[in-house]
This record gives structure tokens, C-alpha cells and sequence, in this order.
């Protein structure tokens, strides 16, 4: 019992970040149903960001997620504008390559930039375990870090999402750019927004995995990206709480894995668990089918 | 008021416009009826600026809009009811109805939700469902509503009465005929010719990218070649 508490929380706070790579994923999905990619990098460049930002400005751990959140988002807005919206119109297979083709360079960029080496994050907050229930349930401080900025991103994001007016317009144009152009929407100005938004949860989850792991370096970017997009899929991809719940499980399942099996397995057992979920269900656990009139 | 001269639109190497005017003036019906890829929703779709001509120009109130982003289109006034509906199916009713005003900053929207209320009761009652799971003919009538939830001075209408049932098409056609002695012009894409000839003004007819005839509703409704083509002998 004890070892299934201490490893579901491990991998719900593993689980937080992959759900907020994952909404990022879903989101451009969602809006211009491309596999960004270098969604993943964005994710490192947040990282170093809030790394460079506490080690060397001594910045608090706000100011220095605000930064990366900043660094991340104009970043992914750039690499929008420059490398994805000119080949919008143009076949899916040209802007899927442009954006493994952006994955590289900032991958190789930032091994030339930043050196290969694996950076130690500063402990931004010292570690501190709390117990509860004669040490049934033993949390430590950075994992409370995790629920509560994750949660308050998520909050913040539904929000966004359902009750503003580009939340509103990001939700028409993923499912037809051109009846909410018929309606005024700005297309451009509503994909930029997505990559925006997007962006910044990546550093958000970016700079959390520096506090969690306290190492990182340019090509962190790779696994993590890979996994949240899996459970961007899993969750059914364009749907926003599928990414958030298929996080979530992936974190758990992984967790359950490396503490029960053995952590070799951890990767093989969880993608099979996961090929297994979408063989029954291949639009992913939140994926349905709208009826459509004629 | 709208004014479509020499307007040339291809799709790659298909020609689907070749050189068509039209005049749609101030408080008018006027409909384009043609056979199934004569071109009338690429008419549409290029005044709305979804697409753009090869050749050839569109002016609303003489400004040039040939040119202008969609977007800017909708803020002058000219909104359309899109071929198939085309309403944001995963939204509410109530969410689609905001998309329509969604360029609107004056404090009148609600107003307007009312009055679109009034003209379609059955969406009142529905106002929170998804929309995706209304009936053809209720998605019809949400499409209409969300159009004029953008106040425009000329409402563009692609096949209204596609896939409804006759009663269901009557219903529609007079409502849109009360919006238009409401004060909104009206340009009606219809292959319901008997219909969209009942309630036009002026008529259109199009083929294969070009328009055949034009006149008088009342007169083309009478005209022996539109009868053998569009009204079934
Ligand atoms: N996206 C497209 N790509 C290529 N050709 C197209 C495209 N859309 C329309 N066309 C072609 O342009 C021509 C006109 O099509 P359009 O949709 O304007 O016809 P329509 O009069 O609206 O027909 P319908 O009554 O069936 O809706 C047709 O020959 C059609 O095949
Ligand atoms: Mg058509």
C-alpha cells in the first residue's frame, strides 16, 4: 500500500508535466492538425531559460517561470510564423518535415550554444518531505510545486479556452478555419495565439522538471516530447482533457512500472499498455465522433 | 450596394468562374440558380473572400473589397450562410450565435440574441445543446441566426433548403423573406429554382461559369428555358 501511494504520486507530479507538453501538442493539433515537432524544444529552451534565469539574474521562482513562459512563447509564435505558416496551404508532408527540420536545429542549436553537458538546476526550493497519516502519504515540497502550478495552468488554460473570445475563436477554427473566417475570426491571429499559449505551458513543464530532476540538457527535450505526445494521442489528439488525463495516466503508469517491475521495463512496459488502449479505442480515450446533418 | 464585374475564379487548372457580373442593389431578393458545379458557391466564397480572382473585381458600396481579408469583409457588412451549414458543431447554440457577433463591440449583442430568439424559437429552447446534435433543419436555422448575429447589410445564403423536408423549406424561405422586410439585402445561391424564384426580386442564372440569363424573378419564372432546365418542364 505504501509503495502504490509514494509511486502514484510520483507519477502524478511526472504525470503533470507530461499533460502540460501534451496540451501543446493537442492544441496546434487541434488548430492546424500538424505534430509540431519541436514542440519538445520549446519545452528545453524553457528549461534553460529558468535555469539561466536563477543561477545567474538570481531571479525568484516566479519571476524566472514568468521569463522562460516569455522565452518559450515568442519563440514558438517565431518558429510559426517563420517555418509553419508559409507552408499552411501547401501539403501536410512539407510542414510535418519543416517541423522535425526546426526540432533539429534547436536540438543541435543548443548543443552548440549551450554545450552538451548536463546542467544541475539550482534548488530553487530546498527539498523537504511531509508526511501524512503515521507516513502512509509522504510528499515532498517540490512535488507540491508541481500540483499547484499544473493546476493552476490547467484552471487557467479552461478558462482561457471557454470563457474568452480567442478561446472561443481557437475552438471554432479547430473545427473550421474557414466557417470562422466566414465569421471575422483572424485565422493567423488565432494560430498564433494557440502557439503562444502552448509554448508557455511547455516552459512551465520544462522549468518544473528542473526543480524535480535538478538536471538538464539540450536534448531533454526528446523523450519527454515524445511521451506527451503519445499521451496527447492516447487522450485523443485535438482534445484538450484527453492531453490532460492521457498525462496523467502515462506519468501513473510509468510510475506503477519502475516501482512494482523494474524501471528497464518502465518505457516498453507503458508504450504497450498504451498501443493496448489505442487498439481498442483509436481516437484515444476523450476521442468520439460528432454526428454531422447533410 | 454589391457589384461583381468580369470575376474570374479557378480552382488550379478548373476554370469555375469565367467572367461573371452581377448587381445586387439595396433592400433586394436576388438569387443565382444554376445545376449542381455551376459556380455558385465559388460566387459566394469570393465575395466573402475566402477565395480570390484571377480576375475581375467586387465592390460594396464602390469600395473595391476584391482584395480584402475575409475578416474585413464580415466588419463591412456582408455575411454568409455557407453551403452545408457549416455551424461549429462541438459548441452550444448559444456559443455559435457569439461566433456570429464575434467582430462586434457594441453592447447591443444580446438584443440581437433575443430578436434571433424570436425569429427561431426552437433554438431559444435549446440554447446550451451542442450543436452538433440538432436536427438538419434546426442547424439550418442556426446557421441563419449566426449570420445575422453580425447585423449585416447583406446576407449571403448557399442552398438554404439543401436537404430539408418541403415543409421545413417553407418555413425557412419565409423567414428569409421577413429578415429581408426587415431591411437586410439578400443573395440567394438556391437549385430550388421554384422556390428562390417565389421570394427573388431579381434572378441569376448560372452555367458552368458563366451567366446564361438574368431578369426579373417574376419573368424568368415564366421563361421557357428556365422552366425546361430548373422547374422541371
Ligand atoms: N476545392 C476545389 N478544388 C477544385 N475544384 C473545385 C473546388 N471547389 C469547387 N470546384 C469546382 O468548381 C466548379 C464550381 O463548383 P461550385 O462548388 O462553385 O459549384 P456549385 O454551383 O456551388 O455546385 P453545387 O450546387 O453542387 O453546390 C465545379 O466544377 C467544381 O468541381
Ligand atoms: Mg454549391
Amino acid at each position: 500500500m505504501k509503495t502504490f501511494i509514494e509511486q502514484l504520486i510520483n507519477g502524478l507530479s511526472l504525470g503533470s508535466i507530461y499533460a502540460l507538453i501534451a496540451l501543446g501538442y493537442t492544441m496546434v493539433y487541434g488548430i492546424m492538425k500538424l505534430i509540431n515537432f519541436a514542440h519538445g524544444d520549446i519545452y528545453m529552451v524553457g528549461a534553460f531559460t529558468g535555469f539561466f534565469a536563477s543561477t545567474y539574474l538570481h531571479l525568484g521562482f516566479v519571476p524566472s517561470l514568468l521569463l522562460a513562459m516569455l522565452v518559450s512563447l515568442i519563440l514558438g509564435v517565431t518558429i510559426e510564423r517563420v517555418a509553419y505558416r508559409p507552408l499552411r496551404d501547401k501539403s501536410k508532408i512539407s510542414i510535418l518535415i519543416t517541423a522535425i527540420g526546426v526540432s533539429l536545429l534547436l536540438e543541435n542549436g543548443g548543443i552548440i550554444l549551450l554545450s552538451p553537458q548536463v546542467r544541475t538546476y539550482p534548488q530553487i526550493f530546498k527539498q523537504h518531505m511531509y508526511s501524512f497519516f503515521n507516513g502512509i502519504i509522504t510528499i515532498s515540497n517540490q512535488q507540491i510545486v508541481i500540483f499547484v502550478v499544473s493546476i493552476i495552468m490547467m484552471v487557467g488554460l479552461q478558462l482561457i479556452i471557454y470563457k474568452t473570445k480567442i478561446g472561443k475563436a481557437m475552438r471554432a477554427v479547430s473545427t473550421d478555419p474557414d466557417a470562422a473566417k466566414l465569421m471575422g475570426v483572424n485565422v493567423d491571429r488565432t494560430v498564433s495565439f494557440t502557439f503562444a499559449i502552448g509554448s508557455a505551458l511547455a516552459a512551465v513543464a520544462g522549468v518544473l522538471v528542473g526543480i524535480y530532476y535538478n538536471s538538464i540538457d539540450p536534448l531533454m527535450g526528446i523523450m519527454p516530447g515524445l511521451k506527451a505526445f503519445i499521451a496527447a494521442v492516447l487522450g485523443g489528439i485535438g482534445i484538450i482533457p484527453g492531453a490532460m488525463v492521457g498525462g496523467l495516466l502515462m506519468g501513473v503508469i510509468e510510475a506503477l512500472v519502475s516501482g512494482y517491475g523494474s524501471s528497464l521495463y518502465r518505457d516498453g512496459v507503458s508504450f504497450a499498455i498504451l498501443i493496448i488502449i489505442l487498439l481498442i479505442k483509436p481516437t484515444g480515450l476523450f476521442g468520439k465522433n460528432v454526428r454531422e446533418k447533410v | 450596394m454589391l457589384e461583381v464585374k468580369d470575376l474570374n475564379v479557378s480552382y488550379g487548372m478548373v476554370n469555375a468562374l469565367k467572367g461573371i457580373d452581377l448587381k445586387v442593389n439595396d433592400g433586394e431578393i436576388v438569387t443565382i440558380i444554376g445545376a449542381n458545379g455551376a459556380g455558385k458557391s465559388t460566387t459566394l466564397m469570393t465575395i466573402s473572400g475566402i477565395l480570390k480572382p484571377k480576375k475581375g473585381y467586387i465592390k460594396f458600396n464602390d469600395v473595391d473589397i476584391t482584395k480584402k481579408p475575409a475578416q474585413n469583409i464580415v466588419d463591412m457588412g456582408i455575411c454568409q450562410v455557407p453551403e452545408g451549414r457549416r455551424i461549429f458543431a462541438n459548441m452550444t447554440v448559444m456559443e455559435n450565435l457569439e461566433m456570429g457577433a464575434y467582430l462586434r463591440k457594441d453592447n447591443m449583442v444580446k438584443s440581437d440574441m433575443e430578436k434571433v430568439f424570436h425569429l427561431f424559437p426552437r433554438l431559444k429552447e435549446r440554447y446550451k445543446q451542442i450543436a452538433g446534435t440538432l436536427s438538419g433543419g434546426e442547424q439550418q436555422m442556426l446557421a441563419i441566426g449566426r449570420a445575422l448575429m453580425s447585423k449585416p447589410k447583406v446576407l449571403l445564403l448557399d442552398e438554404p433548403s439543401m436537404g430539408l423536408a418541403p415543409i421545413v423549406v417553407q418555413d425557412i424561405f419565409k423567414t428569409i423573406k421577413s429578415i429581408n422586410e426587415d431591411g437586410t439585402t439578400i443573395l440567394l445561391v438556391e437549385q430550388n429554382a421554384k422556390m428562390a424564384l417565389s421570394i427573388a426580386d431579381r434572378a441569376y442564372v448560372l452555367e458552368t461559369g458563366n451567366i446564361s440569363l438574368e431578369g426579373a424573378a417574376s419573368v424568368l419564372k415564366n421563361d421557357e428555358r428556365v422552366k425546361k432546365s430548373y422547374l422541371g418542364g
